[in-house]
């Protein structure tokens, strides 16, 4: 897969955000997977992943993500075009 | 227009399927400006002269929409376009909502009576200014490209969602308003449209109206209630409030559905909830969904990137400190709160109800937080049907406290004033006295009939199966939630069968027979 590298770190941050190290992420995991991945932790989990990646999210793709495989589509997304030289 | 009346049930709604048929066989554009247009005479029926204010909203929001995007590929800054077109959005809103009633308040504690004669409310403001407020707000922060005018327009008055929601997403409706498809009528989206209908009907004539009576009557004598009074009102305006919305969003999702077109889930058994946190994923789930992107998330976003940036921490042990769980817990959860209470109506009753449910969250967000992560449940998880007998209780126990907790707010909710819901908390605490309520000639005392009323409609509420259950095999809706993946106590599935057809079909009778005086929504007034 050639988001291996991607998935590992954002399982990383995932068990650091809800203290649980027997999280195992994959593109169809939701909140509802994952004990505690209300309101208040997604918050938690979206900054963590700011910091971890040095990207930042907007308002609008907040609330528009369904799972893990689109969330790290996301990310992907964000990581290419910061790469890119402007 | 109401959806329980015979005008549109037998005129508008049958003129708006023929024609959509017509212009299926011409082009997309001819259904997409074919539905528009009926749902402005759907919107005109009622007041004409409104019609200027929904159409002038829609303009304005459309040209700062183009102002936006003709700016985004120059990079030229945009933030202030957005700022001056959610200020007048807002303004407009507050100028119907909230002006007259703002200033009677204060005319009253000078004077000691109202000196505005207010004006209309137009029928569904706030809904259709928060949808476009939302689509301003992501497409200037560049997510898409803008919709041509026509596709705009119905997104934006679509009938089935123009006047009580639910409250839609751009990128959720417009994709199948563009798609390209056949766009004529299909035999299995009508069925399941048209049963979905007269459920939500049989809840709204059948059930929500026969409970308003009682409701309306105990909360205009709250200083005169006795106990069994209090809570034989308060109880049936929980069962008013939520069969007459949850009826109204499934016929809205019905309608839709008619012409192909998925809505998202408004209610998900909302009254099964075994916490705070579940009860707000279950009940008027578009606007939780709203008010969680363009107010919570934004917040509490900025609180978090402030304290990482100041090198404080964001994680569970930080929000379990008094500062943290002050910072990014109560804060954001107290705003968003306030501020849906303020939205449900001017009054002081309402920011009650809405600062009630943020105490309510942060509680629930801090028994999460110490009972550790581990132990707390899956965001959509919490139903009555768990395993094991002591679990079963456990969970029955946790479904009554949090339903006290939402009844409680429900009394400001539907008071008239704070004074009169702290009257009626007196009488569900028993302490008005049988001589008061025996001089009051509009003291309400409910029944037998009404006691009956009420352990069917909780034996529904409880027992039964949602809608988009009873529909499951048949992609009711754009999302399954979580808690509707389990069934309920009593399970039954709707089929494209004759028994399902003639049941319905006396339900539809029978309702059509009780409309005859055809009651409003309470939504309608939000």
């Amino acid at each position: 897969m050639p988001n291996d590298r991607l998935y590992s770190q954002l399982t990383e941050v995932f068990r650091d955000v809800f203290d649980d190290d027997s999280i195992v992420l994959t593109p169809e995991t939701t909140a509802s997977d994952i004990a505690g991945w209300d309101s208040v932790a997604h918050v938690d989990l979206i900054v963590s992943i700011e910091t971890r990646m040095k990207i930042k999210f907007k308002t609008s793709e907040l609330g528009s993500l369904h799972n893990v495989g689109q969330l790290a589509g996301l990310i992907e997304y964000k990581l290419e075009s910061t790469k890119q030289p402007a | 227009m109401l959806f329980n009346s015979y005008p549109f049930l037998f005129c508008f709604l049958p003129i708006a399927l023929i024609g959509y048929q017509i212009a299926a066989h011409f082009h997309r554009r001819a259904v997409v400006i074919w539905l528009a247009l009926a749902s402005l005479g759907f919107y005109a029926y009622w007041k004409p002269e409104f019609l200027i204010v929904l159409g002038a909203s829609i303009v304005f929001n459309y040209a700062m929409a183009s102002l936006i995007s003709r700016r985004i590929p120059n990079k030229a800054p945009t933030e202030w376009l957005l700022t001056f077109a959610i200020a007048v959005d807002l303004g407009a809103l507050c100028f119907y909502k909230y002006l007259f009633p703002t200033l009677n308040f204060f005319a009253r504690h000078a004077t000691g009576h109202n000196r505005w004669e207010g004006v209309f409310l137009p029928l569904g403001i706030s809904f259709f200014t928060f949808t476009q407020i939302a689509y301003l707000v992501d497409l200037q922060e560049g997510g898409f490209e803008q919709h041509g005018f026509a596709d705009y327009m119905l997104f934006a008055t679509f009938f089935p969602h123009l006047i009580a929601g639910p409250i839609l997403h751009h990128a959720e409706i417009m994709p199948q308003f563009q798609e390209q498809r056949d766009y004529r009528l299909r035999a299995d989206d009508l069925a399941i449209g048209f049963s979905w209908f007269i459920m939500g009907l049989f809840k709204k004539v059948l059930l929500a109206d026969r409970f308003s009576g009682g409701a309306d009557a105990a909360f205009a004598a709250p200083h005169s209630l006795s106990f069994a009074a209090a809570w034989a009102g308060s109880l049936g305006y929980a069962l008013q409030l939520y069969f007459d919305f949850s009826g109204y969003s499934d016929m809205a999702l019905g309608l839709a559905r008619m012409f192909s077109i998925d809505f998202p889930l408004n209610f998900s058994s909302p009254y099964k909830a075994t916490n705070v946190i579940d009860f707000w994923q279950r009940w008027h789930m578009t606007l939780t969904r709203y008010i969680n992107m363009y107010i919570y998330n934004p917040v509490a976003v900025r609180i978090t990137r402030w304290r990482v940036a100041h090198g404080l921490k964001s994680s569970r042990k930080a929000m379990a400190t008094p500062i943290g769980f002050l910072a990014l817990i109560a804060t954001p959860t107290f705003i968003t709160l306030f501020l849906a209470g303020v939205w449900h109506g001017a009054g002081l009753q309402f920011i009650i109800f809405g600062l009630l449910h943020a105490v309510y969250l942060s509680i629930n967000h801090a028994w999460r937080l110490f009972r550790g992560p581990k132990n707390a449940p899956a965001m959509a998880s919490g139903t009555l049907s768990t395993r094991s007998p002591s679990s079963y209780i456990a969970s029955a126990g946790s479904c009554l406290l949090t339903f006290a907790a939402v009844l409680l707010a429900q009394v400001f909710f539907r008071a008239a004033g704070v004074r009169d819901a702290f009257a009626f908390l007196g009488g569900l605490l028993g302490r008005h006295s049988a001589a008061a309520v025996a001089v009051d000639p509009a003291a309400y005392h409910p029944g037998r009939g009404t006691l009956a009323m009420l352990v069917a409609g909780f034996l529904i509420v409880w027992c039964f199966p949602n809608t988009q259950q009873i529909l499951a095999k048949f992609k009711p809706a754009l999302e399954v939630t979580g808690a509707d993946r389990k069934p309920a106590l009593i399970n039954f599935q709707w089929r494209p069968t004759a028994a399902w057809g003639l049941a319905l079909g006396i339900v539809l009778f029978a309702a059509v027979i009780k409309m005859q005086d055809p009651s409003s929504f309470l939504y309608f007034q939000f």
